[in-house]
């Protein structure tokens, strides 16, 4: 597996007096001070009712900055980081959407093998087979000529989690991973997570799900998001 | 407390300082991002300028000819039949350089690669941003900057060039057989009097003109695009702007070469301003 030469590995995730707000509305978060937990798998949720995963869930992937405080990595403060400098560490992040994602003018195979091109991590022969690997997986490899607009709703959920995967990050963020999967695709889904621990070098899954099951099938932590507190706790039976 | 009115008038002056400023900084903030890490996707780029360039400059074709053999062909008409009279034919070469090269054909070129490409690049990037592509893409490591904006401002501006230097060629010779059909004009007296006509300064104004319109073009454009936040009803609305504010750049910024033009030409004939 070659790996990119510039990227970091991640070794903690900690937010100081984050505060966050989208434009126009009242904060969101109010100083969360918090060490991530490092277990393998963490449940991002929300009292019933309550808003704030996705939100979450970019912020700590570093596509959203809070307006102010610190998110550190590795003892790093990522909000002050250019796009470049902050490129180690998104290397070793991948991102799946809970809505959209996907290169509408690209098919399902470029869709996913863009990162891999992108950053030269692997040869155009590897590219192909480990793409290809991955699609026929997923049972979607007779899709992989077609444009996102040409396969079905979860085809289209299926390949944008897939594609969070497919450069083998540390640390994957999925937000609402499991909804409009079907069931097939979800064991798969957990089968692919579970093989990423033991041979990719995944180190941590965060996901939002409205199922409890699932959080309790792969074990996670949850992390309870409240307006003025991040709190860790094991998820409630 | 500021007066509102004062305030609003304000706002008419700062205004277009403020998005000229960031139409300058998004076009040194795409030009940095490729140049800052070049290991980053340069064969992903070259595809997407290949299709920017195929789209703006291929695609535009027909309508560039028709264009230019019309212009073409006013212009010698008008010249021949209004010089004529006054026996100055000999000028139409000079008529033709300063009408055809140095105004209409970056003026049209513009105005075309704006309706057709300015308004689908900044479609093209809204819908992108609704759809969270370039979200997507900051999850992949890739900045928008070198893989969205800078591919296509490069292709647009290699096409604008070509494609107007395709506008003279066709004018030149498109515009001289179609006068042939009204009237005769010998081609090497026609021929002799552009080659007598052209000088290296109609050659950098023509390169400078459609350098910066094909660069002012696509930056308004993408710059317009990436202005949506989230709604589908914003992507129209960004389109007309990008529309209206890529017009009022082109054109002014051609009428300030123009006319730094005749005035450098002026005071090297020694006339005092």
């Amino acid at each position: 597996m070659s790996r990119h030469r510039k990227s970091k590995s991640i070794e903690s995730m900690a937010l100081e007096d984050m505060t966050f707000a989208y434009e126009g509305s009242a904060p969101l978060f109010n100083n969360i001070t918090l060490q991530l937990p490092s277990s393998p798998a963490v449940w991002v949720n929300t009292r019933s009712g309550e808003r704030g995963r996705s939100a979450a869930m970019k912020i700590l992937a570093g596509l959203m900055l809070p307006q102010s405080g610190r998110y550190l990595i590795n003892g790093q403060d990522i909000c002050r980081m250019t796009f470049e400098e902050f490129l180690p560490f998104r290397l070793r992040i991948g991102y799946g959407f809970d809505m959209g994602g996907l290169l509408n003018n690209r098919t399902m195979y470029e869709n996913l093998s863009l990162p891999l091109q992108y950053h030269g991590f692997y040869t155009n022969d590897e590219i192909v087979a480990k793409v290809g690997r991955t699609l026929d997986f997923f049972q979607i490899g007779s899709m992989r000529h077609q444009k996102p607009f040409g396969v079905s709703g979860s085809q289209r959920k299926l390949a944008c989690v897939m594609r969070a995967f497919i450069h083998d990050p540390e640390v994957v963020f999925l937000d609402d991973p499991f909804n409009g999967l079907k069931d097939g695709d979800i064991e798969r889904l957990l089968q692919h997570i579970n093989e990423g621990y033991a041979t990719r070098g995944l180190k941590q899954v965060y996901f939002t799900a409205e199922k409890t099951f699932l959080a309790e099938t792969l074990k996670a932590e949850e992390l309870l998001l409240g307006s003025h507190f991040f709190k860790v706790r094991p998820v409630a039976a | 407390m500021i007066n509102p009115a004062l305030r609003a008038m304000g706002r008419q002056v700062t205004g277009p300082i403020e998005y000229t400023l960031e139409i300058i900084l998004m076009t040194y903030l795409s030009m940095r991002s490729v140049v800052v890490d070049p290991s980053q996707g340069l064969r992903s780029i070259f595809s997407v300028v290949m299709n920017q360039i195929y789209f703006t400059g291929v695609q535009a074709l027909p309508l560039i000819s028709v264009l230019g053999v019309a212009s073409g062909s006013i212009v010698i008409l008008q010249t021949s039949m209004n010089l004529g009279l006054l026996g100055g034919s000999s000028a139409l070469g000079s008529v033709m350089v300063a009408v055809i090269v140095r105004e209409i054909a970056p003026l049209l070129t513009a105005l075309i690669v704006i309706a057709r490409s300015g308004t689908a690049v900044a479609s093209d990037l809204g819908t992108m941003k609704v759809n969270r592509e370039i979200e997507a893409m900051h999850s992949m490591g890739i900045d928008h900057l070198s893989y969205v904006v800078f591919p296509r401002v490069l292709g647009g501006i290699l096409s604008v060039v070509c494609l107007a230097i395709y506008f003279v060629f066709v004018a030149i010779i498109g515009g001289f057989i179609v006068t042939n059909f009204l009237q005769s004009l010998p081609f090497s007296f026609y021929a002799d009097s552009l080659a007598r006509a052209f000088s290296r300064e109609d050659i950098a104004l023509f390169v400078l003109k459609n350098l910066f319109s094909g660069l002012i073009i696509f930056v308004v454009s993408c710059h317009q695009g990436l202005q949506v936040k989230q709604s589908p009803h914003e992507v129209p609305q960004v389109t007309t702007k990008a529309v209206v504010s890529s017009i009022i750049y082109v054109v002014t910024f051609n009428m300030a070469v123009t006319v730094l033009f005749y005035m450098a030409r002026l005071m090297g004939w020694g006339v005092h301003l």
